[in-house]
Parts: structure tokens; C-alpha cells; sequence
């Protein structure tokens, strides 16, 4: 017989408890992988409002408020309110907490001081402010869904906060060419769900922040994300925007064409400019159907010239169902590791990963087509070792070891994040010059406690050359940043590279346009700029 | 005296995949888009396999058996589960084929009677298998085989030991966790803290995956099966759009209208 030997009641099974319920229904399993989410993204509040973020004035005290601007009169607001109309669209700082969440980044890094955010929701609305606000000297900082890491949404002094958030209906959707009119405020996975679930497509890009960020916030930064290298960037996808002028006049081209060879391409003057030159209020953009089997591989490969070669295969061999090909280092899975509970990929550690993932319309010909790179990949000896997802949840499971890196990198205290593009051959040497610069300056050590530095670790996406060097950090020193500043944009310079492949430039990366564009370029961007908007209201004391 | 010999029998159930939300078809039938080794299952699996390491590996036996009626359809996506449960570490893996209920879902007494003639037929000691399975949660396969095979059990474990000829179990219990000690040979069903499973390694895969699998024909009393049949599946009622009130006043008088108060 069972001999009972005794029991523990304590409460420490309530864990194990509602991980069991999310795990027994079939549907909700999903929802334990948000619900991690959202509670990691609450812990990292937490965290943060220990110490609420600095003035940005402040800490960037060079930065001085441009007189020539107006400042806000009550007769202003009252105007705004006559436009608005509906009550609840204008958040004044009447309960100032209210303003905090358009003041503030997410990563509560950089704070304004605005003291009216405007809510319109029509273009109409956003027209008649925006000619308002360009009679009346008042500057103006447009917000989508607030995601941005340069602090580019966000005031530096009192602009008037122009959220298109209500902005958020879905214009039309055709489900035989695939193209979506939507308004500039809707949220990226509802704009997804939404021709997801009209005839099986999927938005062309993908990014973490998909639940916040807005289809025109990701449209005026050209976001790039996670299916870049498949869809291709935002310059091409987006056929179509409708722009509000800094005279507030509105500019319609909302084509739904494919082909358009007269004149100017407009459009894609506002993809990428960060609200400087007008504020984007719709968006027609071509979607591609949407793949239904997903496979992928995780491997681990023995040296960053291995890392190319194996790209330079996926590519032959997988050909079009290719989606994703990441890499990252051995110090990046490190960190991840203390930071996740989910099983390691691999048993032993290798000196650099590849994530591959493949998407399709046929799971057997991905499979086979899969498969097959895989053994000849080992055959050939590109790779030492490897796991491939046999299902869906194991495939989130690996996705998760590449996608946590971010978080991970910054659990030791902070972190430097440096967004930079390469030439595939120069990708991963700018890590290793980082990190001999700081061995030899002796700031850092992984396991010396005192050192300010822990490691500068290297992961991205290798498909679009695009490397992201983390410098996970105990504490934030000036030293630390002498040393990596202007070092890492000299470097990327040196290599032709760019030193923002995908964030954008906003207030963080301001000063370092000059290391990426000439100085003709930087003129001409100045040129449309004071053409566009001479009395300079729209998103000031940025980039341009 | 040498420790008995560990010959552990593993049934897996191939089901919806956790990360999928079950859609219905117009005629209220499941449509399932993805397949994926049952949770729980998958647990039991590593569990075999981490006994066979801690024990002795020749001594020990490990052997991964699923079920189906329906072959034709099933074959490919049972086959890439056994693959992986042997690019693990499993020893053995066969499908056993119901040739005389098509149609019909397998009932938890069917597939106990038929998991009990494959452990008389061969000796195993020891059935881990997983305490639900995520599609059905009926719960009772592990329970009706110790009835049937008249052996102990012990369900829901979250850690398991060997200590010698025997195995102390601790098991998940309404509030809180119980302790057991017995000897084999037994029955045990796995909960989810008991361990994470590995990835199977890509080079075991490869090498596995070309080894043909062992498909033995095998019956079941039909009219027994059809003793439960499900008619047809729901969704469930979606929730219904909150309200926002302005005053309590309005709110009280709301809820006096849906006799709430």
C-alpha cells in the first residue's frame, strides 16, 4: 500500500494553482504567456516610479525653452475646447497626474512639462488646431501611442501634446488587394486582428510594443521590427498617407495604387521624419497575406564568421518562407538566463545563437524545406548544435529567449542601448571594440561587483544588418558614457554605418544626425523643414 | 539485492495545441489548426527520462506508447511526436491503431484497457502519464488502469524521488501538498511543477528520425465506447459590454431594475 507520510498545507501552491488553470483550459494557455507580460511590465513600472523621471529640461539643462513661442492663454484652451467640442478630448492640467501618461515616456526616461493635451477625432479637428496653433506662435508635439526609446513623442517644455489616440477607426479594408485605410491612431494589433480576422492577412511589420503602439506612430518613425527582412521596410508597404500641414492645411493621398509614376513620391517624405514636417492622420498601407505555419530553429554556432555563412545558406536554401534570422551572443543568452524561468534551448553554450524562423502557407513543405537546410548545415558543420519547435508554444518558448534580451540586459541595474546599422562583415567587431575599450579603461567586469560595467553584449537582426549593442550596467557613471560616447558613433561612422537603424533620432540621438548623413543631406532636411514649417511649431527642440 | 529493474510505460495524447484558441466550424464541430503533444504528457515524458538518467540507463527502460483511431489522419502528426519523445531519449515508441471505432472519440475506460494489455503483455513496472489531458479534461486514465491493473497510485505529483526500492511522491493537493512513499510497481500522473521539458536536440533528431515506428493493430468494445458521445460543442457566452454610470444615484437605480438589490 501508499504510506502517507504527512502533509505541508501551505499557501505556496497558489502559484502552481493558477499556472494549473491557465494550463488546463486549452484557450488560456495563451493568456499565461500575456499575463507574464503584463506582469513583468508592472514589475518594470514599479521599478520605475521609485524614481520618477527627471525634468528633461533639467537633466539636459543646455537645452533652452525658444522664446518665440507663445505660451498657452486660457482664451487658447477655450479656442481648442470650440474645435474639440466633445467633452473628455482635452486633458488640461487641471488633475495634473492626468498629464503624466502624455509627459512621460514608457521607459520614464525623459519628462515634459505640457500642460494641454489635445484628443481630436477627426482630421478636420487636427487641421483647424494645427492652423491655430500656427497663427498663434504655439509649438506642438505630436503623439501616437508614446513607445518610442529617443524620447521623440515626448515635449521637452510646454508644446501642446496633439495625441491622435481617438484618431482609431478602420477607413476600409480591401480583401483582394490586401489594402488597409485606416486612421493614424489605431492600434497596431487591432489593425492586424482586424484583417486577420477580414480574410487571413497580417500588417506588414511586427514590433513588441504592437499592443500600444499606433499604426501612424510607427508610420511617422518608419519603425522597422521583427519582419523586416521578409515584408520589407515601411517605404515600400505604405502606398498612401494623409498628412495634416504645419499651416494645417491637409494633404490627401490616400492611394490604394500600386504603381503611381507621376511626380513626386510626397509620402515618403513623412515616413521617418517624427512629426517634424506634419502630422500624419491616415495611412494606406498593403498588407500580404498571412502566412499560417510557422517553424523555428534555434542553433548554436561557433564563431560571428560562422553567424554569416549560416545567413548566406538560410537564404539559398529557405528561400522565401524565410521570416527571421537573429543572432545573438553567448553573454547576451547569459543574461537572459538569470532572468527567465523557461527551459535552455541548448544543453551546452556556444559562442554565438541563430534564431531562424520560416513562415508559409504549407507546414509539410516548410518542414521538409527546414529540415533539410538543417542537416546539411550540420553536415557541412556550419552549425554545433540546435533545436527546432515542434509546436506553436514551443516556438513563443524559443522566440522568448531572443526577445527577452532587452529586458534582461537592463536587470542588472541599467543599460546603454545603442540602435546601429552595419555592413553584415563589420556587424558583431563593433561589440568586441566596446568591449576592449572598456577592459582597457577598467570599468567593467562580469563578475567584480564594484565595476560600474557588467558586459556590452551584441544581438539583432542579421537580415537587415542591424546590430543592437546593450551595455548592461550596475550603475550609470560618466565615465562609462565618455568612454562609449562619442566612441560607438565614431566607429559606426568609420564603417559607413548608421547610427540609428531603427528607433529613430528624436531628443536622445539629436546631436549625432552629423555622423550618419552628410552635410548636404543635413541641409536639405533643414531646407524642406523651413518650407514646410518656417515658423518652426511642429515637434521642436528634436532632431531638426 | 540489486534495485528492480525500471521498465516505465509513457502514453501520450496528441491534442489542440495550448497556444492556439479552438475555433468551431459551421456544423459545431472542433476545427483545430494546431496539434501539439499534451502538455502533462510531455511532463511524464521528461520525467521517464530523467529517472532513466538518474538510475541505471542499460537497466532502465523507457517506452512512449499513443493511441488513435483514426490513422490515415493522424499518422504524420503522432509520428513527429514519437520522433521527438526518441530524439529525448526514449527507447522504444509504437501507435497503437483502434481498427473498429472510427468516428467516435476514444472513452478514458476504452484507453485504460487497452494501455492495461500493454503493460501485462510487457512487464512495465512503472506508467507515468499525465494527470489530464488538455482537450478533453476527463482525468481519468491514470486512475481507471491502477483499477484495473489493482495497483497503487498517486496522482498529481510534483516531485518524485527513488529512494532505494522505494518512491516518496509529493503530490499536489486542495490545500497544500501530501507526501507518499510506495513501491513498484505504480501508477503515477504528473502535475505542473514536477519539471519543464527540454527541447529535443536537433542531431538526435536527425538521426532518429528515418527509424520506421511500430504500428500495432489493436481493438476496443465499441458498444462500451459509445457510452459517452459528445453532440456538439459551444463557445462560451462572450461577456457582455461594461457601463460606465455617472452618479450612484444611477447606478442604484439599475440595479434595482435587474433585481439585483
Amino acid at each position: 500500500m501508499i504510506k502517507n507520510i504527512g502533509s505541508n498545507t501551505q499557501l505556496k501552491k497558489i502559484s502552481s494553482i493558477i499556472a494549473y488553470r491557465a494550463f488546463s483550459k486549452a484557450t488560456s494557455v495563451d493568456n499565461r504567456f500575456k499575463c507574464s507580460l503584463v506582469q513583468k511590465y508592472a514589475a518594470r513600472r514599479e521599478y520605475a516610479s521609485k524614481q520618477p523621471p527627471k525634468l528633461t529640461s533639467e537633466t539636459y539643462s543646455y537645452v533652452k525653452r525658444d522664446e518665440k513661442y507663445k505660451k498657452l492663454t486660457e482664451q487658447d484652451i477655450e479656442h481648442f475646447r470650440a474645435i474639440l467640442g466633445k467633452k473628455g478630448s482635452l486633458i488640461t492640467d487641471e488633475v495634473p497626474s492626468d498629464l503624466d501618461f502624455y509627459n512621460e515616456d514608457w521607459m520614464r526616461k525623459y519628462k515634459g512639462q505640457s500642460k494641454l493635451v489635445l484628443k481630436p477625432t477627426t482630421t478636420e479637428q487636427v487641421s483647424q488646431i494645427i492652423k491655430y496653433c500656427s497663427e498663434q506662435n504655439l509649438a506642438v508635439c505630436p503623439q501616437g501611442g508614446n513607445t518610442g526609446l529617443v524620447g521623440g513623442s515626448i515635449p521637452v517644455f510646454d508644446e501642446i501634446i496633439l495625441s491622435v489616440a481617438n484618431l482609431n477607426k478602420i477607413r476600409s479594408f480591401d480583401d483582394v488587394s490586401g489594402i488597409l485605410k485606416c486612421d493614424a491612431g489605431v492600434i497596431l494589433e487591432n489593425a492586424d486582428n482586424y484583417i486577420k480576422d477580414n480574410g487571413n492577412y497580417i500588417f506588414p511589420l511586427d514590433l513588441g510594443a504592437k499592443g500600444s503602439c499606433h499604426v501612424g506612430g510607427v508610420v511617422a518613425t518608419n519603425a522597422g521590427g521583427l519582419r523586416l527582412l521578409r515584408y520589407g521596410s515601411l517605404h515600400g508597404s505604405v502606398l498612401g498617407l494623409e498628412v495634416v500641414l504645419p499651416n494645417g492645411e491637409i494633404l490627401d493621398s490616400m492611394h490604394s495604387l500600386r504603381k503611381d509614376n507621376t511626380g513626386y513620391d510626397l509620402k515618403q517624405l513623412f515616413i521617418g521624419s517624427e512629426g517634424t514636417i506634419g502630422i500624419i492622420t491616415g495611412v494606406s498601407i498593403l498588407c500580404p497575406p498571412r502566412p499560417n505555419a510557422f517553424h523555428v530553429s534555434f542553433l548554436g554556432v561557433e564563431s560571428y564568421e560562422m553567424v554569416q555563412k549560416v545567413f548566406q545558406k538560410a537564404k539559398n536554401e529557405l528561400g522565401e518562407i524565410l521570416s527571421a534570422f537573429e543572432f545573438m551572443d553567448k553573454k547576451s543568452l547569459q543574461l537572459t538566463k538569470s532572468h527567465i524561468s523557461s527551459p535552455e534551448p541548448l544543453e551546452d553554450e556556444y559562442p554565438f545563437y541563430v534564431l531562424i524562423e520560416t513562415s508559409g502557407s504549407n507546414a509539410e513543405h516548410d518542414s521538409a524545406k527546414l529540415e533539410t537546410f538543417l542537416s546539411s548545415a550540420f553536415e557541412e558543420e556550419l552549425v554545433l548544435d540546435g533545436t527546432v519547435s515542434s509546436n506553436e508554444s514551443e516556438a513563443k518558448n524559443l522566440w522568448s529567449w531572443r526577445e527577452m534580451i532587452p529586458e534582461s540586459s537592463a536587470a542588472g541595474g541599467g543599460v546603454y542601448k545603442y540602435d546601429v546599422s552595419l555592413p553584415l562583415k563589420d556587424l558583431y567587431s563593433l561589440v568586441d571594440a566596446v568591449n576592449e575599450k572598456l577592459e582597457a579603461a577598467g570599468l567593467s567586469s562580469i563578475t567584480d561587483e564594484s565595476k560600474p560595467v557588467i558586459s556590452a553584449i551584441g544581438y539583432g537582426h542579421v537580415g537587415d544588418g542591424n546590430l543592437h549593442l546593450n551595455v548592461a550596467v550596475r550603475t550609470y557613471t560618466k565615465d562609462v558614457e565618455n568612454c562609449l560616447e562619442p566612441f560607438v558613433y565614431e566607429f559606426v561612422s568609420g564603417k559607413k554605418g548608421s547610427v540609428s537603424a531603427e528607433h529613430g533620432l528624436g531628443f536622445q540621438k539629436k546631436n549625432y544626425i552629423g555622423y550618419s548623413k552628410s552635410d548636404q543631406e543635413i541641409k536639405m532636411i533643414k531646407q524642406l523643414k523651413n518650407i514646410y514649417d518656417p515658423k518652426g511649431i511642429l515637434n521642436p527642440y528634436k532632431y531638426v | 539485492m540489486p534495485l528492480p529493474k525500471l521498465n516505465i510505460l509513457v502514453p501520450v495524447k496528441r491534442v489542440i495545441d495550448h497556444s492556439v484558441t479552438p475555433k468551431l466550424n459551421a456544423d459545431k464541430t472542433l476545427k483545430i489548426t494546431n496539434f501539439a503533444i499534451n502538455p502533462f504528457d510531455d511532463i511524464a515524458v521528461e520525467e521517464a527520462l530523467k529517472l532513466k538518467k538518474l538510475s541505471d540507463k542499460l537497466a532502465t527502460k523507457v517506452n512512449v506508447v499513443t493511441i488513435t483511431n483514426n490513422y490515415e489522419k493522424d499518422a504524420k502528426g503522432l509520428k513527429s511526436i514519437l520522433v521527438n519523445s526518441m530524439a529525448k531519449g526514449a527507447d522504444e515508441v509504437k501507435i497503437l491503431n483502434v481498427n473498429n471505432s472510427k468516428g467516435y472519440d476514444l472513452s478514458p475506460l476504452s484507453i485504460a484497457k487497452l494501455l492495461k494489455s500493454e503493460v501485462t503483455k510487457n512487464d512495465y513496472n512503472l506508467v507515468i502519464c499525465g494527470k489530464q489531458a488538455i482537450d478533453d479534461d476527463s482525468g481519468n486514465v491514470g486512475s481507471m488502469l491502477a483499477g484495473l491493473l489493482n495497483w497503487k497510485q498517486a496522482n498529481n505529483c510534483c516531485k518524485v524521488e527513488r529512494q532505494e526500492e522505494k518512491f516518496r511522491l509529493t503530490k499536489e493537493i486542495d490545500n497544500g501538498e501530501q507526501v507518499v512513499e510506495g513501491e513498484l510497481p505504480m501508477i503515477l500522473t504528473t502535475d505542473l511543477r514536477l519539471n519543464v521539458p527540454k527541447y529535443a536536440p536537433l542531431p538526435k533528431i536527425m538521426k532518429v528520425k528515418n527509424k520506421p515506428i511500430k504500428v500495432e493493430e489493436v481493438s476496443i468494445d465499441d458498444i462500451e465506447n459509445k457510452q459517452v458521445t459528445i453532440t456538439e460543442y459551444m463557445e462560451p457566452p462572450s461577456k457582455k459590454q461594461g457601463k460606465v454610470f455617472t452618479s450612484v444615484d444611477e447606478l442604484f437605480t439599475q440595479l434595482k431594475n435587474d433585481k439585483v438589490i
